[in-house]
């Protein structure tokens, strides 16, 4: 058997402890962060450098055998749910920040270092890495370039398509190039553009050239409460049709606000129909000078209390509770399934009316968390998957809320990706020609159809079949069982 | 650029592009403005220019969302034109937009100008694209919202890409609000400085939104809120006496705007120069602007250069004996090639045309490149041997 050879050949290659074939650590490996959808790969790989890496992609690409990378586990699509008859890279050894250019303010990562490790490498000069998805503790930086994570920052400062200036990359036939580099503008077509969100799809990344920020000087943070979410979402329009950009601005709905206060508590009115969260950053003139403008146009959407963050002990502790939002909702309810969906900011009142008009007629529960500059929410719907029928009307329902996104003139998915999970709904989204001429740029990388294969496009076999219930995934966990 | 035998079609919309396209025989080239067709290596044998300058129109614009789409071929200008009602503007200042440059046009060059430090490129705030392969295939990309990881990025492949993939028909961009009021500083500095200044400046809480050298001096630009302009500019000021030079001279530039412009107009180059522009780590200007007078010296030729200082691009403009451009070009390559940079060039003087190398030495990515020509473009169609490589 082709497997067989390729683990012979791996444990030679990578010695015993960088080969797993059998027993419970393999079980560690059968999800992401999207727990609902479960398989146990052939074998998993630990690689440490790069041309190992290469040499197990050359070899699998000799027997095609599929692999698929993984990073810390985070993601929240099944991007790195193994193939049963594949082989799983992990990259969670390779950790190490390898060049710190302060003067020129750009780092090179190792895939597997974490996205906090990164601001925590270059804290002491005032720089820090911009892109802050929720799980920045443990996913790594890898992981991000796979999903072009945002966060809460992005809607000021980009995703990591807007931060990532190069990478060094093993084609899915195990050859080692450079995409893009610390230099702008390098000449050929944007490759690094096209890897960067491609979901593991195109290849495997193995170092990440990431340019770095200098910490704002000001950063001033409130909190308001509004009787309805969509007079908080009148205060979003107000603000950016004024010509604002906050460098963060997130609401809450009554729901998720009991789930957060319970979690963190940070304080937050629990009689609020919606809270909202926004941030200024920037030279202190500019963010004084803005600042009262933000309150102002709260107060005039119907604010009935506005809170500011009076130190960053303060602020910590309010990103820290909208942070943990998702893990927060196990608190209301034992299962839930979560959402991704992006809708134009302008018709947030009206969607997020519809969204609970839905939920009533469902008879299910749903919170809503999102990130109301760009139009991003995050819609739970909760349920209890012991009650039969529970864990499909729930989906359902969720299945529908996010088809609301796509007519609405948004997108399936904002920061998430499709992965294994959204990949049946691409066709809400996406005609069939334009899934074609992304399936050549997929055959362009990655002839043999090996890399990462089943995931982002819709295939009869995945779209036949029905997943198990999502069930609350233990990010942490997720992240720190693989820090072997 | 050798399109004289080439008939020209000027599609109204997309469905016209696409017929244009599924009715043409033989080699096409894809233009908008023609204010760049001097970038890249002159195609060979075009049959038939699709030109999109009748496709002008602005398809949705909605100032909340601060988002628009439009037709290609419109305008920069009309565009921000439209914007600048709403006190919004599309964030990049490049060159030629007074010459009739087409958003689609800046977007198939990835043409910029000193405000890409700010906002990045236009690669940065395209959502969505609608493009036409040589075969007929019609793709969309992105969509209308911000925030979008759904399907591969197409458009990021399509951009800066010369024409040589497919046809764009259609963009969507991101917009941002115009800065209510800005403050123009000029420091008299010598290329060790500029790098000083720059350093100083990456490391500090300012956020200057230009830095550009150019006559040896440092071009500083703040935008934002009228007190708050002014307070950045100060302190800025304050920060350079201390990291950089205690008797360092600043001025504010009164006619802020003709200084600008003339600075975008030099990235451009005009007729008789050849422009070429390079890239370095930004710590390395002084090396770089060195070697740049080094090339010249040695190809006998004249030289002038300007640099996004923050960035780590620099654009020469040489003038003088044609004879002496290519092996300017080559020399300065070399010098840039040593301190891990690159060099491109982005117009050809008309007498110095043919010994000139356009890309220099291909990218360790050149196969997988070859790869995604081959199947998007697999006749090679689009634009023949005009990108990097010879694709």
């Amino acid at each position: 058997m082709a497997i067989d050879r390729l683990r012979d050949e791996f444990t030679t290659l990578l010695g015993a402890d960088g080969v797993i074939s059998a027993g419970p650590q393999l079980r560690t490996y059968e999800c992401d962060g999207l727990t609902g959808y479960r398989v146990r790969p052939a074998l998993v790989v630990l690689p440490t450098t790069t041309e190992e890496v290469a040499a197990v992609v050359r070899a699998c690409h000799r027997e095609r055998i599929p692999f698929v990378a993984r990073g810390a586990g985070t993601g929240l699509s099944g991007g790195a749910l193994p193939h049963a008859d594949g082989v799983l890279v992990v990259l969670a050894r390779m950790r190490s920040i390898l060049h710190v250019d302060v003067d020129n303010r750009y780092l090179i990562a190792e895939p597997g270092v974490t996205n906090a490790a990164i601001s925590a490498a270059v804290a002491e000069h005032d720089l820090y890495y911009a892109p802050d998805p929720s799980s920045q503790i443990v996913c790594s930086i890898g992981g991000n370039v796979a999903e072009n994570s945002g966060g809460v920052h992005c809607l000021k400062y980009g995703f990591t398509t807007n931060h990532v200036q190069g990478l060094e990359f093993v084609t899915a036939e195990g050859e080692i190039v450079e995409l893009g580099g610390a230099v702008a503008d390098t000449p050929g077509y944007d490759l690094r553009g096209v890897v960067v969100g491609s979901e593991g799809t195109l290849g495997i990344v193995t170092k990440v050239i990431v340019r770095l920020l200098r910490r704002p000087e000001a950063v001033e943070t409130l909190l308001a409460d509004f009787d309805t979410p969509r007079e908080a979402g009148d205060a979003v329009t107000a603000i950016t049709t004024a010509g604002i950009v906050p460098a963060g601005m997130e609401m809450m709905d009554n729901l998720a606000v009991q789930a957060c206060e319970e979690d963190a508590q940070v304080g937050l009115n629990l009689e609020a129909g919606a809270v909202l969260v926004v941030e200024l950053d920037g030279p202190q003139a500019e963010v004084s000078a803005l600042f009262g403008e933000v309150q102002r146009h709260c107060e005039q959407a119907g604010a009935t209390n506005i809170r500011i963050a009076e130190d960053d002990a303060e602020r910590a502790l309010i990103w820290k509770g909208r942070k943990a939002a998702f893990a927060a909702m196990g608190r209301l309810s034992r299962d839930y399934f979560v959402q991704d969906g992006v809708i134009p900011r302008t018709r947030l009142g009206e969607v997020l009316e519809r969204i609970g008009e839905m939920s009533d007629e469902a008879g299910y529960r749903v919170a809503n968390v999102f990130h109301a500059g760009d139009g991003n929410l995050h819609p739970l719907v909760l349920y209890d998957g012991r009650n039969e029928g529970e864990a499909d009307e729930a989906e359902e329902l969720s299945i529908r809320i996010v088809e609301l996104c796509v007519e609405s003139g948004g997108s399936i998915t904002g920061e998430h990706g499709v992965g294994a999970d959204k990949a049946c709904s691409m066709p809400k989204m996406f005609g069939e020609e334009d899934l074609a001429l992304m399936q050549r740029v997929r055959a362009a990388f990655d002839p043999a159809g090996i890399c990462n294969p089943g995931k982002l496009f819709p295939t009869p076999r995945l779209c036949g079949e029905r997943p198990g219930p999502y069930r609350a995934h233990p990010l942490e966990q997720a992240g720190l069982a693989e820090r072997l | 650029m050798s399109t004289d035998t080439a008939s020209t079609l000027r599609p109204n919309d997309l469905g016209e592009a696409l017929e244009a396209i599924l009715d043409a025989a033989g080699a096409l080239l894809f233009t908008g403005g023609g204010t760049k067709l001097g970038w890249g290596t002159d195609p060979t044998g075009v049959d038939v220019v699709i030109e999109t300058t009748a496709m002008t129109d602005l398809l949705s614009y909605d100032a909340a969302d601060a988002t628009v789409a439009v037709q290609a071929g419109m305008p920069l200008a009309q565009l921000q034109a439209t914007l600048a009602e709403h006190d919004q503007w599309l964030a990049i200042d490049p060159p030629h937009v007074a010459d009739g440059a087409t958003v689609g046009g800046v977007f198939a060059t990835n043409d910029a100008g000193p405000r890409r430090l700010a906002h990045g490129t236009v690669r940065d705030l395209v959502i969505g694209a609608t493009y036409v392969l040589a075969d007929g295939a019609v793709g969309r990309t992105g969509g209308f919202v911000i925030k979008n990881v759904a399907g591969y990025d197409m458009a990021k492949l399509l951009c800066g890409s010369l024409g040589t993939l497919a046809l764009v028909a259609e963009l969507v961009l991101r917009v941002d609000p115009r800065p209510q009021a800005s403050v123009t500083l000029g420091i008299p500095a010598d290329a060790a400085t500029a790098a000083r200044i720059g350093v100083a400046l990456g490391g500090a809480p300012v956020e200057p939104v230009a830095v550009e050298w150019a006559d040896d001096t440092v071009w500083l630009q703040f935008a934002g809120h009228p007190d708050a302009v002014r307070a950045q500019a100060d302190a800025t000021v304050a920060l350079l006496r201390r990291q950089v030079a205690a008797d360092l001279e600043a001025d504010e530039v009164e006619d802020a705007d003709a200084v600008w412009r003339r600075l975008t107009d030099g990235l451009a180059g005009a007729d008789g120069q050849t422009v070429v522009r390079g890239a370095c780590l930004p710590t390395q200007l002084p090396d770089a602007a060195q070697g740049c007078v080094d090339a010249a010296g040695h190809a006998g030729v004249d030289v002038e250069i300007q640099a996004h200082v923050l960035v780590g691009v620099l654009t020469a403009r040489v003038v003088g004996d044609p004879g002496g451009h290519a092996a300017f070009v080559d020399a300065w390559r070399a010098r840039l090639s040593q301190l891990g940079g690159h060099a491109m060039v982005r117009r050809t003087a008309a007498k110095a045309a043919g010994g000139v190398d356009v890309w220099g030495s291909p990218p360790s990515a050149m196969g997988l490149m070859r790869q995604v020509k081959q199947q998007l473009d697999p006749d090679g169609r689009c634009a023949p041997g005009r990108f990097v490589g010879g694709m």
